[in-house]
């Protein structure tokens, strides 16, 4: 597994457990009333934004954590942190798959709320679609470098 | 369209030069060992300037280490 494989998987893991750590607390809130006020919004969008520096921090953790860890168990005194083509085409199609997910979810959002439908369940469309578009590039990429392309 | 398939034969032409480590072709060619592997497998067709690269590393024309097999139908 090359370098930029495992790193994938680094991100898949930390995708899993951020967005399921944040769905769950979100839920939790709508359901004890949290985004009920006037500034619901606000109290979500200070909630959600949190998933950003635990994402980078997090990915950065474990993407230390594993490459020690590979570098132990592979004996490789002389690791291989290069990406070539075939990381780049795999990232490639990894970001079209996102671009789709992600444009499903926006879309969908926006007809939402064109139905008349509330504000806060279309922020939390988009927010989650846009989490699942980047596990489903990770997933892509990952079936690439198993199977081949 | 049917898809055909890029062979190769990498394996063979490592071993013709000195039992050549996937390692050392990577390193010659600037690519990671598992793409060699996964070319050398038929699991990837690497890009026309890496196909020209392994090629070179070998020192033989480009049709001696890359073949096309049509898809039947």
């Amino acid at each position: 597994m090359n370098y930029e494989e495992r790193n994938t998987w680094v991100s898949l893991v930390t995708g899993i457990l951020v967005v399921g750590y944040f769905l769950g607390k979100v839920l939790a809130m709508n359901e004890n009333g949290e985004f009920a006020g006037v500034d619901g919004l606000t109290v979500w969008a200070r909630t959600v934004l949190w998933m950003i520096p635990v994402s980078i921090v997090l990915t950065i953790v474990l993407t230390i954590l594993v490459n020690i860890a590979a570098g132990i168990a592979e004996k490789d005194h002389d690791p291989d942190f290069t990406s070539d083509e075939r990381d780049k085409r795999f990232s490639g199609r990894g970001m079209i798959a996102a671009m789709v997910v992600s444009s499903i979810g926006l879309l969908a959002a926006l007809g939402h709320l064109a139905l008349g439908g509330d504000a806060f369940l279309a922020f939390n469309v988009i927010l989650f679609t846009f989490a699942a578009a980047s596990l489903s590039s990770d997933v892509l990429k990952l079936f690439f470098y198993r199977r081949g392309y | 369209m049917a898809k055909g398939q890029v062979t190769n034969t990498i394996r063979r032409l490592r071993f013709d030069n000195g039992e050549m480590t996937q390692k050392a072709l990577a390193e010659k060619v600037g690519v990671t060992r598992q793409t060699i592997i996964a070319i050398e497998a038929a699991k990837y067709a690497p890009s026309l300037e890496l196909a020209f690269e392994i090629a070179l590393a070998f020192e033989v024309p480009l049709t001696e280490v890359f073949s096309y097999e049509k898809a039947a139908g």
